[in-house]
């Protein structure tokens, strides 16, 4: 299968004061294109670091992230947003939605940035709040914000779509519905989309195609799951 | 609108209260600056046109009397356009009682004007409010336009005016204003201008009261010894018997000095009488006399073509000009300096004041912005993910402070000119005669404003910089509290223990938002300071003005 990430000898230390913090300890990973993977992993583990790499939210202290075949560890701050604008659709634990801008208005954010982004109508329509359009986010549900941060993130119609602890906020339902929405975009163009989920929850693991388990900046192993659950088979 | 800009108008909405401080403060500065400079510049501005429109003269020449030879001798020399004389002479108003002060609403008991009599009027020119224009030829006196609009006198009034007892009655046929009389004041001891017990005159030098005249000359001691003498002469021909003075034999007539210029049988019919038949007497002790030789021109002035040249006119007119007492120019003329220092007075306090505002003003922007961009950091980092660049992110942040600068710079522009600007100008001119004014913004008021926008806009982007340059995952990782526990630290010795939590709280607050802290004592200092400035200076100036305390 194509490799639409991959990671060679890829470290990130933190520096606290004077203390030095490994995060990622020269790890090699490589992840094809159109599957739903689930990283794995304690608090601290490294998932989120790993998945900021792979995003271009931050760069590696060593070693190459390539995307597609371009090495973006070596790209500047200003390719380095192009990347994710063109690239990359992030969806946060806590939504991370604009307070200050309506529900159209935040999924409108993208049309700024993308050069070829998904009508905001058909984004919010395909997570179902296209009677909200109007609505402030303090108006809405948790799972409704999510939503929204979803259709964001749909949006621009990404080839990564990258979410971190997604349902971690959200009641069991709620977060089944967002998974759906996960796995629709996954399925959809044609195989074309990756979509990558950390999380500490191992239920979720049961729907990836693979898994990633992750413990002390090291990749403890990579799993490929031949039958992946049907989210409607899952609940926390 | 784009969607971020809808963004900071929500957001400036939602956090009134601190934008609303940053925009005051700016609005303030730019307000207190253009609005003093305003009516300051307005002033000087004003006058300036006003000196050039009526040839306001560039020096002023004191001497014994200035002669018809001296005249065109001053007008002969180098870089002299013109030279014109004049005698100024204060004369009581009869009758001033039936004058109501509007200061008091009591009677004027006493109501002096400066007489000044002119032959011609082409330097220090009359601006006519009201009546006729001046000309040598016209009968009648040109007034003081403000003590005439305070004392409700008109033109075609009669004023009865006297110069030391010698009196005299003048139509007014003008209202006027003139250059050198912008400031005018009844004498060194006062500070304002009343405008209502001191006023000046202007009358055509054949209006002089000829009274006046003859009195001097028969006040004189040689008229007085002529008098005496002939007195003398009058009673030796009573002894002789002689009563006809058409026959008094030449023998006598003869040992009189200057026989040949006295109408010597008018003389002695008059001499017992000559109070009431003053010019009579005069003309026959002096068969050759015309008053306007008696006439003593002690002041000046001066049109000069090259001002760069002044100093050599005025040394040219001191060496080359006999009976000259005195030479200045415009700078030494009360009139004038006393405008220009009052001009020039707003310039302290638009200094202080702007100075104030605008440094409350970075204040305001640098906590604000501090905490807001603190609040937003999730935002920030949620945009950048999104794959926003760098630039358009701070540049909305920027905005904030620019946009909120921007308007407060336009409204402290022209509001600072409406409330402050022909406020002050309008009370000024109450005291200073000039008859066409208005505020003026000159380009320096344009550069502050945008220097302080400038400000504003650079101590934004300071506050701003330090999170906007973090990577987006570091932005979007929560924040560390800065907690340094130091051994000998406050918070470890015994005694803050035993104090209350919301003291250790505060205490410990300000060891972490130091700069916050100096900020604020500062921002306060700065306060009491501008508070104690005004006291002072109100206090300043009613102890050296005289007007209480």
């Amino acid at each position: 299968m194509e490799k639409i990430v991959e990671l060679k000898n890829v470290s990130k230390v933190y520096k606290i004061g004077e203390n030095e913090f490994k995060a990622l300890d020269n790890i090699d990973l490589s992840l094809n294109k159109g599957e739903m993977i689930v990283i794995l992993g304690p608090s601290g583990a490294g998932k989120s670091t790993l998945l900021n790499l792979i995003g271009g939210m931050d760069t590696p202290t060593s070693g190459n992230v390539i995307i597609d075949g371009e090495n973006i560890s070596l790209y500047n701050e200003n390719k380095l947003s192009d990347y994710r604008a063109e690239n990359v659709g992030f969806i946060f634990q806590f939504y991370n939605i604009l307070p200050s801008l309506t529900v159209k208005e935040n999924v409108d954010l993208v049309k700024d940035i993308v050069k070829n982004p998904i009508s905001t109508e058909e984004a919010l329509k395909g997570v179902g709040l296209e009677k909200h359009i109007r609505k402030f986010p303090n108006q809405l549900s948790g799972g409704e914000q999510q939503r929204v941060s979803i259709a964001r993130a749909i949006a621009k119609n990404p080839k990564l779509l990258l979410c971190d602890e997604p349902t971690g906020a959200l009641d069991s339902k709620t977060g089944v519905e967002v998974l759906k929405l996960l796995r629709k975009q996954c399925d959809g163009n044609n195989g074309a989309n990756t979509v990558i989920i950390v999380t500490h929850n191992v239920l979720i693991a049961d729907i990836a195609d693979t898994v990633i388990n992750v413990k002390n900046g090291k990749i403890e192993s990579v799993v490929k799951n031949e039958n992946p659950k049907n989210i409607d088979d899952i609940k926390w | 609108m784009g969607t971020l800009n809808k963004k900071i108008l929500r957001d400036i909405w939602k956090n009134k209260a601190q934008f609303i401080t940053i925009f005051l403060m700016t609005f303030l500065a730019i307000f207190a600056f253009a609005g003093i400079h305003g009516y300051m510049d307005g002033m000087t501005y004003s006058s300036r046109v006003y000196y050039e429109n009526q040839n306001l003269q560039d020096l002023w020449i004191t001497s014994k009397n200035i002669t018809d030879e001296k005249l065109e001798e001053i007008k002969k020399l180098d870089n002299v356009k013109n030279a014109e004389r004049m005698i100024t002479i204060n004369a009581n108003v009869i009758d001033s009682e039936r004058f109501i002060n509007p200061l008091n609403n009591e009677k004027i008991s006493d109501l002096v004007l400066e007489c000044n009599f002119i032959e011609t009027n082409e330097i220090n020119k009359m601006y006519l409010i009201e009546g006729e224009e001046f000309s040598k030829d016209k009968k009648g006196l040109w007034l003081d336009y403000y003590i005439a609009k305070n004392l409700g006198i008109k033109v075609g009034d009669d004023l009865e005016l006297s110069i030391e007892g010698s009196s005299f009655k003048e139509k007014v046929v003008g209202l006027i204003e003139v250059p050198d009389h912008v400031y005018f004041i009844k004498d060194d001891t006062a500070i304002f201008p009343t405008h209502s017990d001191y006023g000046f005159v202007y009358l055509s030098i054949d209006e002089f009261p000829s009274n006046y005249i003859y009195d001097k000359i028969l006040k004189s001691d040689e008229m007085k010894d002529a008098i005496d003498n002939l007195k003398e002469l009058k009673n030796k021909l009573k002894d002789y018997g002689i009563t006809d003075y058409n026959s008094i034999p030449s023998m006598i007539t003869n040992s009189i000095d200057g026989i040949d210029k006295i109408d010597l049988t008018k003389a002695l019919e008059l001499v017992d009488d000559y109070d009431n038949n003053k010019q009579e007497f005069i003309e026959a002790m002096d068969k050759d006399f015309n008053i306007k030789d008696s006439y003593i021109y002690p002041y000046g002035i001066v049109d000069v073509e090259n001002v760069n040249k002044i100093d050599d006119v005025k040394k040219d007119i001191k060496d080359k000009i006999e009976d000259i007492v005195t030479v200045t120019a415009r700078e030494d003329n009360i009139s004038y300096s006393g405008y220009q220092r009052e001009a020039e007075e707003g310039e302290t306090y638009s200094g202080v004041f702007s100075g104030l505002f605008v440094f409350i003003a970075i204040l305001s922007v640098v906590t604000t912005m501090n905490r807001f961009v603190k609040k937003e950091r999730t935002q920030i980092g949620t945009l950048k993910a999104l794959g926003i660049k760098k630039y358009k992110i701070t540049w909305m942040y920027v905005s904030y402070g620019l946009f909120i600068a921007i308007i407060a710079g336009i409204l402290g522009i022209i509001l600072g000119n409406i409330a402050i600007g022909n406020t002050f100008l309008e009370m000024e001119m109450e005291y200073y005669e000039i008859p066409y004014y208005h505020i003026t913004t000159i380009p320096l008021v344009y550069y502050v404003t945008i220097s302080i926008i400038g400000v504003i806009t650079f101590v934004t982007y300071l506050s701003c910089r330090k999170v906007l340059k973090e990577p987006a995952a570091e932005v979007l990782r929560i924040e560390r509290p800065k907690v340094k526990v130091r051994k000998n630290g406050i918070t470890t010795k015994k005694f803050f223990n035993n104090l209350s939590l919301s003291t250790k709280w505060n205490l410990r607050d300000i060891g972490r938002s130091k700069a916050r802290t100096l900020m604020a004592i500062v921002r306060n200092c700065r306060l009491y300071n501008a508070c104690s400035y005004c006291i002072w200076n109100v206090r300043f100036n009613k102890r050296i003005y005289g007007l209480g305390i």
